[in-house]
């Protein structure tokens, strides 16, 4: 099935997911949104097929995509799953796909030529740093899911994140773009604006047009689980 | 307390303690060492350990529980000009049968909230601590008026509003005072929904009764799945009477489309797209899998646990609405044998159910025990039956439905004995009433993706 290219990365979201995931400047992430493009996948189409030729780095928008292999008794298998803030694809060479990719539930994924992906590198440090950065949390993500290790929930990853972005007075200012804080910390937008609305509801957190405030650090601690 | 190692001793601690294991809570909280500390975290947390095991205990050993916990409030209360730790002080004195130190305590927290030194956590606490230090100091009707006040505040603050409504009723109820007007402020109830898929789109008979149905229910808050005919109509209900709508889906909405709602007829596919696009959340039990019947049994088991759990932290009242034709009995529904109420609408079926058109599929319970020591099960009774054969120990449950066994991954997590769940195991355990409480304690990553995990306190005697 072929993808849907949306555009060329205009919108707002997409330049603050990159800005979140590869900690750089907005200037670093406007010149690294220039040559990527945002597809679309509906559930289960293929993102490609074994043996393809790999030329892209995929970074998961939304939605999620899983790698499968056939074993030699015909058995599918899945070998790995990657949500949101997760990359996968050829980098830092092209290469062949070595198993094959589709999604999972409606996904997006922003897309970048690993060519160009390189030749940025070498020449804007803050992405390279970012490249550097994401690499070393897939890493450790991969560690992760070998040591089936606990951590913190979707909702308490974003709570905590919200803690960090606040100053000392509890202000976060600008208000984070949510789809972007998501992704971030690798959850969906649903989730983190579920997360959101329900400390708002309960007056936790301050929803101004300007800022988010945090009425209190104490409940919102309590709820990083 | 600082971050960290002992900031995560609290929390894990404070899990337990909310998961239900009283006594199990407070043991491990002796043994790491925390029952002379002076920080007021350590202490605010001891005095509701020591809280909880007053509530489960009888006599003169309950007095002296709540008089103990009221003591570790009122020394974390020392640290600053804190209301929170204070008004618990109060409670605690009253309910260990010392009014008058209950009525001090609670002018110093009035005290400090009029002042205006400390206007509370959030708006709503703040004015709840007011109306709670009105009441402990005999003047009800002032603290009536200052909870409708507090309700203003956050109307839909329902998680603090219930906590704040537990503690009226104890204090009532020790004061000997009826507490029947608390009931205005109780939250509407949580409504689980289900029914056939045989109902023909313009059939107006049956969407009167079920529309009717649910308002009379009145729910706050409404979950189930959205196949064509009964599912569709009662979450359109729901929507219309103003209930947060939560849609609990066995497979993807795309997959779901194509097999319960398209083969119904097209004329369900605009109301099955608006609904999925203004619902309050949409969960997908198996996105891996296809719509199967045991996918199926999954989302129903599913979505009754997620309305259980949300009437639980609510203080809300949990009723079914089940829509079926009158003659068939629903022997099977796991509600029936929760005794929660259930509301039934019979209609005329125009076909078959299509359930048994689905793929087949089954549902397995795994547990992993101590040893290394795994097993299936078709039922969530016998799995449970199981674990409890095995008495003390860690243990381990998880549900599935492919060929993927992923329970010995969850063993390391049952702390102090505890049953550690994957969540949809955990939702399962409060459908069906074999689970009193579940607690989230965090994420486990996996290959195949995130599994979010749970203690669960099995129902019965208190522990």
């Amino acid at each position: 099935m072929m993808p849907e290219t949306d555009d060329s990365m205009a919108g707002r979201d997409d330049i603050a997911i990159i800005q979140g995931c590869f900690a750089c400047s907005s200037k670093s992430a406007q010149r690294l949104a220039e040559i990527m493009a945002s597809r679309s996948f509906t559930h289960r189409a293929v993102i490609a097929h074994i043996g393809d030729p790999s030329t892209t780095l995929y970074l998961v928008a939304e939605g999620a995509v899983v790698a499968e292999l056939f074993g030699y008794d015909g058995q599918q298998a899945q070998l790995a799953r990657h949500g949101p803030g997760e990359i996968f694809g050829a980098y830092p060479a092209e290469t062949t796909y070595r198993s094959s990719f589709a999604a999972c539930g409606a996904t997006r994924l922003l897309a970048t030529p690993t060519q160009q992906l390189t030749e940025l590198v070498a020449n804007d440090p803050e992405i390279a740093a970012g490249v550097a950065a994401l690499l070393a949390k897939q890493l450790d993500l991969v560690l992760d899911r070998m040591a089936a290790r606990i951590g913190l929930s979707a909702t308490g990853r974003f709570y905590r994140a919200l803690l960090q972005l606040a100053d000392s007075d509890g202000r976060i200012e600008p208000a984070p773009v949510i789809a972007a804080l998501a992704v971030s910390v690798h959850t969906t937008r649903e989730t983190a604006s579920r997360a959101l609305a329900s400390v708002v509801r309960r007056g936790i957190v301050e929803r101004h047009d300007d800022r988010l405030q945090i009425v209190s650090r104490r409940m919102l601690e309590e709820l990083i689980v | 307390m600082a971050e960290g190692a002992g900031s995560n001793v609290l929390k894990s601690l404070l899990a337990l303690a909310r998961a239900g294991a009283t006594s199990r809570a407070w043991t491990a909280f002796v043994a790491a060492g925390l029952e002379a500390s002076d920080d007021p975290e350590v202490l605010t947390l001891k005095g509701r350990l020591l809280k909880d095991q007053a509530r489960h205990a009888q006599g003169s050993k309950r007095s002296a529980l709540f008089a103990r916990a009221g003591e570790a409030y009122e020394l974390a209360a020392t640290s600053g000009s804190y209301s929170y730790p204070l008004i618990n002080a109060a409670a605690m004195a009253l309910h260990a049968g010392d009014f008058d130190k209950a009525g001090r305590l609670a002018q110093k927290a009035l005290e400090l909230v009029d002042t205006g030194i400390d206007k509370g956590e959030t708006p709503y606490w703040g004015e709840a601590t007011r109306a709670e230090a009105l009441l402990l100091s005999g003047e009800t009707e002032a603290a009536r008026a200052s909870l409708s006040k507090a309700v203003a505040l956050a109307p839909q603050a329902w998680e603090d509003q219930s906590s704040t409504l537990r503690q009226f009723a104890s204090i009532l109820a020790v004061t000997g005072q009826d507490g029947g007007w608390l009931d205005q402020f109780r939250p509407p109830p949580v409504m689980h929904f289900n029914g056939i898929l045989g109902i023909a789109a313009d059939d107006l008979i049956a969407h009167a009764a079920i529309e009717a149905a649910v308002a009379d229910i009145a729910p706050g808050f409404a979950f189930g799945a959205l196949a064509a005919g009964a599912d569709i109509i009662a979450a359109d209900a729901a929507l219309s009477v103003g209930a947060e709508l939560h849609v609990v889906l066995p497979s993807e909405p795309e997959d779901f489309r194509d097999s319960s709602v398209s083969p119904m007829g097209d004329e369900w596919l605009p109301r099955f797209d608006r609904i999925i696009a203004c619902a309050d959340s949409v969960t997908v039990c198996a996105s891996d899998e296809r719509t199967s019947t045991a996918s199926v049994e999954l989302a129903e088991l599913h979505a009754m646990g997620m309305a259980v759990e949300k009437a639980e932290q609510l203080q809300a009242k949990a009723v079914a609405l089940r829509i079926e034709p009158a003659q068939r009995p629903a022997l099977g529904d796991p509600w029936l044998h929760s005794g929660r109420p259930i509301h039934h609408v019979a209609v005329t079926a125009v076909r078959d159910s299509t359930v048994a058109q689905l793929p087949a599929a089954r549902l397995f319970y795994d547990i992993a025990l101590d040893g290394n020591r795994q097993h299936s099960f078709g039922t969530i009774d016998e799995a449970v039956d199981a674990v409890k054969a095995l008495g003390a120990g860690r243990a381990a449950l998880d549900c599935r439905i492919g060929e993927r066994i992923r329970v010995g991954t969850l063993l390391s997590h049952s702390a102090h004995g505890m049953l550690a769940t994957s969540r949809g195991a955990a939702l399962a355990l409060l459908a069906t009433g074999l689970a009193s409480r579940i607690e989230t304690i965090g994420e486990i990553a996996t290959t195949v993706g995130p599994i979010e995990i749970c203690l669960a306190t099995f129902s019965g005697p208190p522990e």
